[in-house]
């Protein structure tokens, strides 16, 4: 696979730039988790009290459903905003080595040595994904160590890597879709946002007893909260998450192969030619107000206008919003509309 | 094989702005060529496509002897790279970086690395943040320049080096002209680095090739700029063929003089006593305007033929 040579060598680059912050999130998330154990088991000692902490559906939107009362179900509900966190990194992580690089053109300077086309990708996933995986063992080990059952550990680890996993993936697509890091940062993080609220609304609806509860599933961290470590593991779910990382991993060499190196799938329109009309101006008004306005509507070369009256009378703002539009040659009043004029709540408000 | 480069008939357009309107460029094994242009004439563009980085809307592009696009990692093996716009990791050292285009090129050669630091005085400790622009570019370079490799991309190279570094690179380039086999395209708007170093020019405008040769072929596009002040006024100047908007008043004359007529021209300002004499090479961008207007009066020609 000559589309692939190089991999190790850019995976090297990659853990040489990030060892530091690697290290750094994995250790950090992977002490709070430890930390939970006692601190949890120490404030909430019984099953009620816990039952009763968990019942409450601002927790619920944020960590999840309690699936039972033992020690290791608490830890891992409680834990239920750390897969967010863990896909965060990882779509930043990949976005970092693939869009960025291209867009800095670092990946120029790369490109023409012996490394493969997909090679770039590859090795930002396969980065990623390691970490991930060290993260989750980690984190298993941890577990066990504070007396938790190994096979509930060992699938909390699991779900936290698969978190990383899908998301991880969802950056590498992402990255294929703009030409900048930005915007592959914006389209990444808004399926993360959309992949949370899918899970907030499928659990609230859960635990409401109504018949969205399904929601959760399309959800990425519900789905790998559907793992339910120490709550009878179902291993399964292993499959689609794995899954869903593999066709977005396909997704983004067959969308990365259909392009050149820094341009995007989508090119974006011609940016605009020239600047935007000054359209912001003040003048004073009758009755000695102060009309200020400044562009509201969508750029162009008419911008439609928010204005507002100051009154001089320090006792407050008169306010009016009314839709003028200008050209960028003069003013206009709002097609259909005569001379602006004060409206006669302006008089009193003040 | 006697061509490192050829390409044909190559365009690319990126959305609806064309960049390359059927290039041609060919550049024989173990020359220097120059490749030069203004700003946004597409010679980034022809190297990219050459690198396999950018793939050609249509025409043909052979390089080493292979296809840039389908073979470029295998290509990329036997050339080296400088960017004109060098950006490199913030944390690591321009020692890490030469040492990893190295080792991701198949290995460079460590006495040559060594040699090279020194002559183009550059600090390997410092991070990549810490360096100017000229300093990234002779990272580049120097990663480039000690691998061994049979060609050389290089895509105005000496953009941002000071002119003392400048020199230096035009004695490193020198001496791998000297070694067998060494390839080297040079894109460049410099039209002294060009006339320093390259034995063929290609010079491109709008994505397409305009003039190419040695540059002694291509003097017939040049011109000489002389400012002089006389001692007297000069008399028959004017009656030279070969001088070009002449401009007296009193005893200061310029003019512009091909450079087969320069002689006689200036022979001509001896025998009335030279003051001061300012002369100026072409510019490129004389250059281009030059031949801008020989294709407008070419083309206004076939006009009237044609009518």
């Amino acid at each position: 696979m000559t589309t692939l040579t190089g991999t190790g060598k850019l995976v090297r680059l990659i853990l040489r730039r990030d060892r530091l912050p690697m290290a750094l999130w994995i250790l950090v998330i992977c002490l709070i988790l430890i930390s939970y154990v006692p601190s949890l088991a120490d404030v909430f000692p019984t099953a009620a009290a816990r039952r009763q902490y968990a019942d409450n559906a601002g927790f619920v939107a944020l960590y999840g459903r309690l699936s039972g009362t033992s020690l290791g179900e608490f830890v891992t509900w409680r834990a239920g905003f750390i897969p967010v966190i863990v896909g965060l990194i990882s779509l930043l992580t990949v976005i970092r080595h693939t869009r960025t690089e291209e867009e800095t053109g670092r990946r120029e300077l790369l490109g023409a040595t012996v490394v493969g086309r997909h090679a770039g990708l590859a090795a930002a996933l396969a980065a990623t994904f390691g970490a991930n995986l060290v993260l989750g063992a980690l984190v298993a080990l941890g577990m066990i160590s504070q007396d938790l059952p190994a096979a509930g550990s060992l699938a909390f680890g699991v779900e936290l890597a698969a978190a990383g996993w899908v998301f991880a993936a969802v950056g590498a697509v992402a990255a294929q879709l703009t030409d900048s890091a930005g915007g592959a940062r914006g389209i990444a993080l808004s399926v993360l946002g959309a992949a949370y609220l899918l899970r907030v609304a499928g659990d609230l609806s859960g635990e409401a007893g109504s018949g969205l509860s399904w929601l959760s599933w399309l959800s990425p961290i519900g789905l790998v909260h559907q793992i339910r470590p120490y709550s009878g593991e179902r291993w399964w779910i292993l499959t689609p998450a794995a899954g869903l990382t593999a066709l977005l991993a396909a997704a983004a060499v067959a969308l990365s192969a259909r392009r050149d190196v820094a341009p995007a799938c989508c090119r974006p329109a011609p940016a605009r030619p020239r600047g935007r009309p000054a359209c912001a101006r003040r003048w004073p008004w009758p009755g000695g107000c102060t009309v200020a306005c400044w562009p509201a509507g969508p750029p162009g070369s008419r911008c439609s206008v928010s204005c507002s009256a100051v009154s001089p009378a320090a006792s407050g703002t008169c306010r009016i919003i009314r839709p003028y539009r200008t050209s960028s040659r003069g003013w206009a009043a709002e097609p259909g509309s005569s001379t602006p004029t004060l409206p006669p709540s302006w008089a009193s408000s003040g | 094989m006697t061509e490192a480069i050829r390409t044909d008939a190559l365009v690319k357009a990126f959305g609806h702005a064309p960049a390359l309107d059927g290039l041609d460029l060919t550049v024989r094994t173990g020359e220097v060529h120059g490749f030069l242009g203004p700003n946004g004439a597409g010679k980034t563009t022809t190297i990219r496509i050459l690198l396999g980085l950018l793939h050609a809307d249509a025409g043909t592009a052979r390089l080493l002897g292979g296809d840039p696009w389908h073979d470029a990692t295998e290509l990329h093996r036997r050339l080296a790279y400088v960017p004109g716009d060098v950006t490199l990791w913030p944390n690591l050292s321009g020692g890490e970086v030469i040492d990893l285009l190295g080792r991701l090129r198949g290995g460079l050669d460590k006495q040559r690395r060594a040699d090279l630091l020194e002559r183009f005085a550059l600090d390997p400790r410092k991070k990549g943040r810490a360096y100017s622009k000229g300093n990234r570019q002779k990272v580049a370079l120097i990663a480039a320049l000690a691998s061994d490799v049979e060609l050389l991309l290089l895509d105005e190279p000496t953009s941002g080096l000071d002119p003392l570094m400048e020199q230096v690179f035009r004695e490193v380039i020198r001496e791998e002209q000297r070694r067998d086999g060494r390839t080297v395209l040079l894109s460049s708007h410099i039209l002294a680095e060009v006339e320093a170093l390259c034995d063929r020019v290609t010079i491109i405008r709008e994505g397409r090739t305009v003039e190419t040769g040695t540059l002694t072929e291509l003097r017939h596009l040049t011109r000489t700029s002389i400012r002089a002040e006389l001692a007297g006024p000069p008399t028959g100047l004017d009656s030279l063929s070969g001088v070009h908007n002449l401009d007296v008043q009193d005893s200061r004359v310029r003019f512009d003089a091909d450079n087969d007529a320069l002689d006689a021209a200036l022979r001509h300002l001896i025998d009335v006593g030279v003051r001061s004499l300012v002369s100026q090479p072409p510019t490129l961008e004389e250059l281009f305007l030059r031949h801008y207007d020989l294709t407008r009066a070419a083309g206004a020609r076939h006009a009237e033929v044609s009518r």
